[in-house]
């Protein structure tokens, strides 16, 4: 079996990672960039959120799109869970529901990268979703 | 829940909401004494005597967009797998969880992905101090986050290569418990 890794390999990529990479912290300078919340209550955690959530974040990251992931509690629409708010800056929100990975691969090329909508919008009256986990 | 790794995103979920600044979860399993318990610390704004009351009931929520079920549910699947669940908390200091299982109990949830869940949480809360410890029998995994910071030294822990750094370590250490 290979060496597990410890945190001192962690520290020996550092310097490289550092050079390649502005140090941005993106949790605090996530005004402008493309915004996605994705309901975390119990029941969303039981209908496959975490999935859902980390899907998400690894995509976007291989795909290079900025944007910041977040957690958020119940929507209201907990009849189609998994359900995500997507921000993009400019725009309104948007509700999707139903987001399983296929589904999440739909909303990043489509609609984050192209702007075009993609079937699974919940309606909803232009209101955010206030972020109760802050 | 279908697995122990998701009550636990949910749980600490709790201790997020209550403004922790520092949040551990234990695992203990062991199998020759039939027992694995799961253990969350946290230093967030705590209960007074009636909240911590009213705790079992299902729907019980001070927090808005919120359904009160994860307390009850895990205390649930902890009864039915011979366990059960302890909290403890003070007002203003932090609270304690503590559920309990029979580790080859027919209805003992699996732990499932819990990098996934460890993952996500420093994802969405890379300014919390998550501290991991998972022992089984004599072997155990420390993995703190402020001693992962100290190592980035600037760097933050949710860059995309450090979080996939962290995921295949953590995988690593846990398959060599
Ligand atoms: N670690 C904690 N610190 C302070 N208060 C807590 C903690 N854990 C639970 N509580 C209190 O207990 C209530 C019930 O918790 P529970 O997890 O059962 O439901 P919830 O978090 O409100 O909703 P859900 O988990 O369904 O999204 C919370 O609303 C909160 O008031
Ligand atoms: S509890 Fe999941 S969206 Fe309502
Ligand atoms: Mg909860």
């Amino acid at each position: 079996m290979g060496k597990v890794k410890t945190l001192d390999d962690l520290r020996k990529m550092r310097e490289e990672l550092k050079s390649k990479t502005a140090l941005r912290d993106k949790s605090e300078h996530s005004e402008g960039m493309i915004q996605v919340k994705v309901a975390m209550a119990t029941c969303c955690i039981a209908s496959g959120s975490r999935e859902t959530m980390n899907y998400l974040a690894d995509e976007l990251d291989k795909r290079n799109i900025e944007a910041v992931v977040t957690q958020t509690g119940c929507m209201g629409y907990c009849y189609a869970e998994p359900t995500i708010e997507v921000t993009i800056p400019g725009k309104e929100p948007v509700i999707f529901g139903y987001v399983d990975e296929k589904k999440a691969d739909e909303i990043i090329e489509k609609y984050i990268r192209h702007g075009e909508l993609v079937e699974g919008i919940i309606p909803m009256n232009y209101k955010n979703i206030e972020d109760t986990t802050k | 829940m279908k697995e122990l790794s998701l009550h636990i995103l949910d749980i600490a979920q709790n201790s997020v909401n209550a403004k922790a600044k520092t949040i551990s979860i234990t695992i203990d399993e062991q199998p020759d004494k039939n027992l694995l318990t799961i253990g969350f610390e946290d230093d967030g704004c705590g209960m007074d005597a009636s909240t911590l009351a009213r705790l079992n009931n299902p729907f019980f929520t001070t927090g808005n967009k919120k359904t009160g079920l994860g307390i009850p549910l895990l205390q649930q699947h902890a009864e039915a797998a011979g366990g059960e669940l302890r909290v403890a908390s003070q007002p203003g200091k932090g609270t304690q969880v503590l559920a309990s299982f029979e580790y080859h109990h027919i209805d003992r949830q699996p732990m499932g992905d819990i990098v996934g869940t460890w993952i996500g949480l420093i994802r969405s809360y890379p300014h919390i101090n998550w501290i991991y410890i998972h022992t089984k029998g004599a072997n155990r995994f420390v993995l703190d986050l402020s001693e992962v910071r100290e190592q980035l030294d600037g760097l933050p822990v949710n860059h995309p290569e450090v979080i996939q750094f962290l995921k295949s370590m953590m995988e690593e250490n846990l398959n060599e418990l």
